[in-house]
């Protein structure tokens, strides 16, 4: 079953080629211009991963990114924060993201950071399921 | 009584009190009677009457003389205390005598022993009450009372006599008056007035009596000071030389300043310092060195060696210098001794004896420290052998001055000394009356050796006393003691001195008046009539014959004697003695008869009687012949005649004519002889006298010329002083004149008219005068009257009425020469030598003061309108930031008083949340004196709004570099704030949106280029072409944005751990990659990891190593060294282009510049070095360059390991 992917970024040319990029990837990927309403779009798309713009209407990456993490039915969904902001890494540790990802990006730099989250998220549901358990 | 009670406590308190013994025999009641009424009720004084009674008759004394006074007359008995304001009457069959030093009552002794109890109560009070014992002789009969008043005074008491006219027996006073023992004579009435005056001297607080003035006579006075004396000192000048002593006294007056002789007894009452001023005046102490050195070199020539003869250490030299003054004696003989000794000094004891009264100079002795001036005398060689020199006097050794042993004594009074060798008692007893000088020679015979040496002054002799010394040298002054057996202590007073007294004194001795005739009489009856006969002393030598003696007297084969006994001739000596014995003891005439002398040929009676009216007790011896010796030669005579009448007879006869004849002639010219003798006698008599008289004055000469001395000495000083003062005044005077010629101030002198007297360099100087224009002139005359200064003259009137003692003057005038000027006058009066009166003008030129000034006040009044009209906050501060000043801008802008805004004041117009920062760095500052620099928001009243002013303070430092205050700047900068943040938000926005669209072109091209690269596409460099282009895009949109980061303060720093190592190679590989051509290495290594945000110092890093690579196109290598040392990390990226030109070295750091010759050839915005600058600023670290234009540049930069 092919991993969903939901981008949020207010530059439907932006959405467009990371699209493009990730689906030849074989990932399935969802867009949204807004991310007011990330809750709701979490548990209608049901994403394994998010990709986050800081500077997105109307309420802004990191209040996003807050929402989710403080809702426990979504707070375990991996989340990479995407910004061309240059402190996008002190942001990213700031929100408490898996991972960040500079814009412009390297093409290959975007597949292998979301596969390589991915891969991590994996082994630590394992890992807690087997803790669990 | 109350009065008295309060008198006698105060007395008793001092337990002190004169006592007065009065000695009375027959007619004495009567006297003491006159005395007793006279006495004041409250004299303080007790009063003991001893009488002649007999020892058996009731004495009704007390009641007789309770009658005649109010004071309480009473019987002396073992119980009563002698108190003062008491009259006692010692019972007729009690003495009164000191035992342990109180007056006890004790059994009078048997009437055999002869009764002199007003001899033994006298000596008793003297004995207990000293110097504060009082004797009074009254009249009466014999000698008693004479030893007792002699014994008074010597323990210091006072003593009187009854006047011998108002005595109805006048031979004890006049014993007494002559033995000299009496020091006033008055009539009993008259004492106790006497008594009270002396009295006040023994009192601290004056009386009643003493605020009486009491007349005295001049005589009273001069005794009264004596007396005086002899009570604080012990020393009784009485019988010194009068004239000496007198002058001295008159001499103290003078300095005193007074010419009263009673006014001066008052103030030697008074004052104690005068007392011992006068005492060490009358002391004349002169002396030197080796006084007489001629004399002294004898001394050591002929009477040391002679003492020093038998001396060991066992038997030490003892010389005694009395009268030794400061010394300087003592010590010369001392001297003489070592000297003449030299190295045997240790071999003989010596101990020289120093004496004086004087305490004052016997201290100094001890001390025998003596100044340059006392050195005369002493030779060089004697200073450098026996002083050391401290402070410029000059102290005796130790060797000399152990040899002296000094001490306060009167060798006149205290026991003397004895076994001594050498007397030296030199210029002493030419202040002394001829009955103290036998005193002393007397003293001196006593305390010498046999064989012992006296040492007298240039024009002392042993004269009156001869009999004890011998001359030996006499112009040296040396005696030697004479020595025969015998000999006694004669103290008692003879015939001369009375004469001498009475001359010197003018005692009131009546004058015996006598018939002539009757005399005359006398004196043939008793040549004629009178049996021969001699008066002895008591030790029986001859001291007057009377009549001729030669049948019972003849000289005695030996040594020449007149003892009496000695020249008895044969059988009358025995008889001689018994009888003189026989009166001595019983004191009654004694006759002896019928005693055959000259082997039974005469038979001679002889009569003894004792002379008890002297002090001495003297006999006469009457020799009477009873056995006719003419009758017998008669005898003889005719019955030759009866014999023998023959020619030879004849013969006989004519030759015995003959012999009669020759016998006659012999007579008569024996006779002649005789005359001749007598009057050769007379002669050699008055001679003796004359040469007395010249001895005396001699003696006073001696004494005028020490006075002189010491007066010389005196002047001199005074003088040396005098000249001192003058040339201290003198140099004082050119001093001052230096002083006056060479002052800035021009100085001038006028007179009571105005008239210039003097003037100084500078006035001539400043106003162009000369001294022929100015001397002499009116002041206000001068230059055409061009010195006629409005309110000058009346100013100088204000002095010269003397209505202003000082005045200072300032004008503003046109003086002729010189002109406009600003004058301070001072002017003030002074007087000179001459008295008149001067005024003295200082001109102060204060012109250029006054003009300094102005402009001084112009500037600070132009630098307050500035600074109040400038429009800026302005304000200025003391030391420790307290504000002292804010400008009228600033007071607009906040709405606050001066006063308000002042100290701390202003921070309350400060954002709030801003006020806390602002505080710390302005306490930085000041603590620091570093320039305060910062943006602050201050509240604006027109609106209430906080408005950004870059807020500016630099320190005013002082010539040592310490802050003095603070001066302060705000400048409203909120409207260029505002835009620049706008402008920041601007660039922040745009670099984003740029990069929006840069990402998905990244993107795509990247797309393009994978698939390009899949089908081998031979565009596909195009397309890595475009991916370059928009990597450059992206730097530079980073950039942009860091540059205002950097501005607004936002750029954050991610600190980690990392390995500098790879983050280096890192760098070099992504320039590498970008110019391959280039050849980067890297040399060093850091072991530790380094925190650091990793991300910038690689920017840095690739920043630095980029520009290398693009400023070196021509050179291809460029050298990366990394290195750590001390915790700081050292990053040198050094190339081999183009370099940097100095100038431009510091500036190349600075946003937005580019070097002229770089911009033209190179791209690029010109900010990489700023960013990087300030994220290694951030960083804790440096960063620089070092270049040689065209021949490379390195840039180095430093971190810290941690951060």
């Amino acid at each position: 079953m092919k991993k969903c992917i939901l981008i949020y970024d207010d530059d439907p040319a932006i959405l467009m080629v990371c699209k493009i990029i990730l689906e030849k990837n074989k990932y399935k990927v969802e867009t949204r211009l807004f991310c007011d309403n990330i809750i709701q779009d979490i548990s209608k798309v049901m994403p394994d991963i998010i990709l986050m713009d800081l500077w997105i209407p109307t309420i802004g990456g990191e209040n996003a990114i807050n929402l989710m993490k403080n809702n426990s039915e979504t707070n375990h969904i991996p989340i990479i924060l995407f910004s061309a902001n240059a402190e996008i890494g002190i942001i990213a540790e700031r929100a408490n993201t898996d991972g960040f990802l500079k814009k412009p990006f390297d093409v290959n730099y975007l597949v292998e950071t979301i596969t390589n989250t991915l891969q991590k998220t994996k082994l630590k549901i394992s890992r807690a399921a087997r803790q669990v358990h | 009584m109350v009065k008295l009670n309060k008198n006698k406590s105060k007395i008793l308190s001092k337990n002190l009190f004169p006592v007065v013994g009065v000695g009375a025999s027959a007619g004495g009641l009567e006297a003491f009677k006159k005395m007793v009424k006279a006495i004041p009720e409250n004299s303080g004084i007790a009063y003991i009457l001893v009488q002649h009674l007999h020892p058996d008759h009731n004495s009704a004394l007390p009641e007789i003389l309770q009658r005649e006074t109010r004071i309480p007359v009473s019987e002396i008995s073992d119980n009563v205390k002698v108190e003062p304001d008491h009259v006692y009457v010692i019972p007729s069959n009690k003495m009164l005598v000191a035992t342990d030093g109180i007056l006890q009552l004790s059994p009078r002794p048997s009437k055999d022993k002869k009764n002199m109890p007003i001899d033994i109560f006298f000596t008793s009070l003297a004995e207990v009450h000293q110097s504060d014992a009082i004797g009074i002789v009254l009249s009466g009969n014999g000698t008693d009372g004479t030893l007792g008043l002699k014994n008074i005074k010597d323990h210091g008491g006072i003593t009187f006599a009854e006047d011998l006219d108002s005595a109805a027996y006048d031979s004890m006073p006049q014993n007494a008056i002559k033995a000299g023992v009496v020091d006033f004579i008055l009539s009993p009435e008259n004492m106790p007035k006497q008594l009270m005056q002396l009295n006040s001297t023994f009192k601290i607080l004056p009386s009643e009596e003493d605020a009486m003035p009491v007349k005295l006579t001049e005589e009273e006075s001069f005794k009264q000071i004596f007396s005086l004396l002899r009570l604080a000192y012990g020393v009784d000048f009485t019988y010194y030389k009068q004239s000496t002593i007198r002058r001295r006294i008159l001499r103290r007056m003078i300095i005193c300043k007074l010419e009263k002789i009673a006014d001066y007894l008052l103030l030697v009452k008074q004052s104690k310092p005068e007392q011992d001023t006068l005492f060490q005046d009358i002391l004349i102490p002169v002396t030197s060195f080796f006084r007489d050195p001629k004399i002294f070199e004898n001394i050591c020539k002929r009477v040391l060696p002679e003492l020093l003869e038998n001396k060991t250490s066992f038997n030490p030299l003892r010389i005694w210098v009395a009268g030794c003054s400061v010394g300087k004696e003592a010590y010369s003989i001392a001297m003489c001794i070592y000297e003449y000794l030299s190295d045997k000094i240790s071999t003989v004891r010596i101990q020289i004896f120093a004496t004086d009264i004087s305490e004052k100079s016997i201290a100094k002795a001890r001390l025998c420290i003596y100044n340059k001036g006392e050195m005369e005398g002493v030779s060089e060689e004697r200073i450098r052998e026996f002083f050391t020199k401290t402070n410029g006097s000059y102290q005796v050794k130790k060797v000399i001055r152990d040899m002296c042993v000094f001490a306060t004594h009167n060798f006149l009074k205290d026991p003397p000394f004895a076994k001594i060798d050498l007397i030296s008692c030199r210029n002493v007893l030419i202040y002394l009356e001829p009955f103290l000088q036998k005193k002393a020679f007397t003293v001196f015979d006593y305390a010498l050796n046999p064989k012992g040496y006296l040492w007298l002054g240039k024009s002392e002799t042993t004269g009156y006393s001869s009999e004890y010394f011998l001359p030996v040298g006499k112009k040296d002054k040396i005696f030697t003691r004479k020595s025969f057996p015998g000999k006694f202590m004669n103290v008692a007073s003879e015939r001369r001195e009375e004469t001498l007294r009475d001359k010197d004194y003018a005692l009131r001795i009546p004058e015996r008046k006598r018939d002539d005739v009757q005399k005359d009489a006398d004196d043939i009856l008793l040549s004629k009539y009178t049996p021969p006969g001699v008066i002895v002393n008591a030790q029986f030598d001859i001291v007057q014959f009377r009549g001729s003696t030669g049948d019972f007297l003849e000289p005695s084969p030996g040594k020449a004697s007149l003892n009496v006994l000695k020249m008895a001739r044969n059988g009358l000596s025995f008889e001689l003695r018994n009888a003189l014995q026989k009166s001595k003891t019983t004191k009654e005439t004694f006759i002896k008869e019928n005693i055959a002398v000259n082997n039974g040929k005469t038979i001679v009676a002889i009569e003894v009687i004792p002379l008890l009216d002297a002090v001495e007790p003297h006999f006469l011896i009457l020799f009477k012949n009873s056995s006719p010796a003419v009758n017998k030669t008669g005898n003889k005579t005719s019955k030759s005649l009866l014999l023998k009448e023959s020619p030879e007879n004849t013969r006989n006869k004519q030759l015995a004519k003959d012999l009669l004849q020759a016998h006659e002639d012999m007579r008569s010219i024996s006779e002649e002889q005789e005359v001749a003798n007598e009057e050769l006698q007379s002669a050699n008599e008055e001679l003796l006298s004359g040469s007395e008289e010249l001895q005396s004055l001699n003696e006073e000469l001696e004494t005028s010329k020490e006075e002189l001395e010491s007066t010389n000495e005196e002047l001199i000083t005074v003088n040396q002083e005098l000249f001192e003062r003058n040339e201290q005044f003198n140099q004082a005077r050119l001093y001052a004149e230096a002083i006056v010629s060479t002052i800035h101030e021009p100085l001038l002198v006028v007179n009571h008219d105005f008239k210039i007297k003097s003037a100084n360099k500078s006035f001539y100087k400043d106003f162009q005068l000369t001294e022929e224009e100015t001397l002499g002139k009116v002041l206000f005359d001068l230059q055409n009257n061009g010195w006629n200064i409005p309110g000058l003259r009346s100013q100088l009137f204000r002095i010269q009425n003397k209505d202003e003692k000082f005045i200072e003057w300032e004008v503003a005038y046109n003086f002729p020469l010189a002109g406009m000027r600003s004058i301070c006058f001072n002017a003030q009066p002074i007087q000179n030598e001459n008295d008149q009166n001067l005024i003295l003008l200082a001109y102060n030129d204060i012109t250029s003061r006054r003009e300094v000034e102005k402009l001084e006040k112009r500037n600070s009044d132009n630098l307050k309108i500035i600074l109040g009209k400038i429009p800026q906050i302005t304000s200025t501060a003391s030391r420790d930031g307290s504000v002292t000043y804010f400008n009228q801008f600033f007071l607009d802008y906040s709405g606050m008083t001066f006063d308000e805004a002042i100290t701390w004041g202003w921070e309350k117009i400060i954002k709030p949340e801003n006020l806390q920062e602002v505080k710390k760095t302005w306490d930085h500052s000041i603590e620091t004196g570093e320039d305060f620099s910062m943006e602050i928001l201050f509240k604006r009243k027109s609106d209430g709004m906080y408005r950004w002013h870059l807020s500016r303070a630099i320190a005013i430092l002082d010539d040592e570099g310490k802050v003095t205050s603070w001066v302060r700047a705000a400048v409203d900068i909120h409207d260029q704030k505002t835009k620049e943040q706008a402008k920041d938000e601007f660039i922040a926005i745009a670099s984003h949106e740029l990069k929006t669209p840069l990402t998905t072109a990244k993107a795509y091209i990247q797309l393009l280029e994978m698939d390009m690269k899949k089908t081998n596409d031979k565009d596909l460099n195009f397309a890595q072409k475009a991916g370059a282009s928009i990597e450059r895009l992206d730097d530079l949109i980073g950039e942009l944005m860091d540059v205002s980061k950097i501005q607004n303060g936002k750029l954050e720093l991610n600190v980690t751990s990392f390995d500098f190592n790879t983050m280096i190679s890192d760098a070099v590989e992504s320039v590498q990659c970008l110019s391959p051509d280039h050849q980067i290495l890297i040399t060093g290594e850091i072991k530790e990891p380094v925190k650091g945000d990793k991300e910038r110092i690689k920017q840095v890093a690739i920043n630095l190593l980029s520009n290398a690579v693009k400023y070196s196109p021509k050179s291809k290598k460029v050298l990366v060294d990394i290195g750590q040392k001390n915790g700081v990390i050292t990053v040198a990226v050094k190339d081999t282009g183009i370099g940097i030109r100095k100038e431009s070295l510091e500036k190349i750091f600075e946003r937005y510049y580019r070097e002229e010759q770089r911009a033209v050839h190179f791209q690029g915005l010109g900010i990489g070095l700023f960013i990087s600058y300030e994220i290694i600023q951030r960083h804790s670290g440096k960063l620089w360059a070092q270049s040689v234009p065209g021949k490379g540049s390195t840039f180095y930069f430093t971190i810290p390991v941690t951060q």
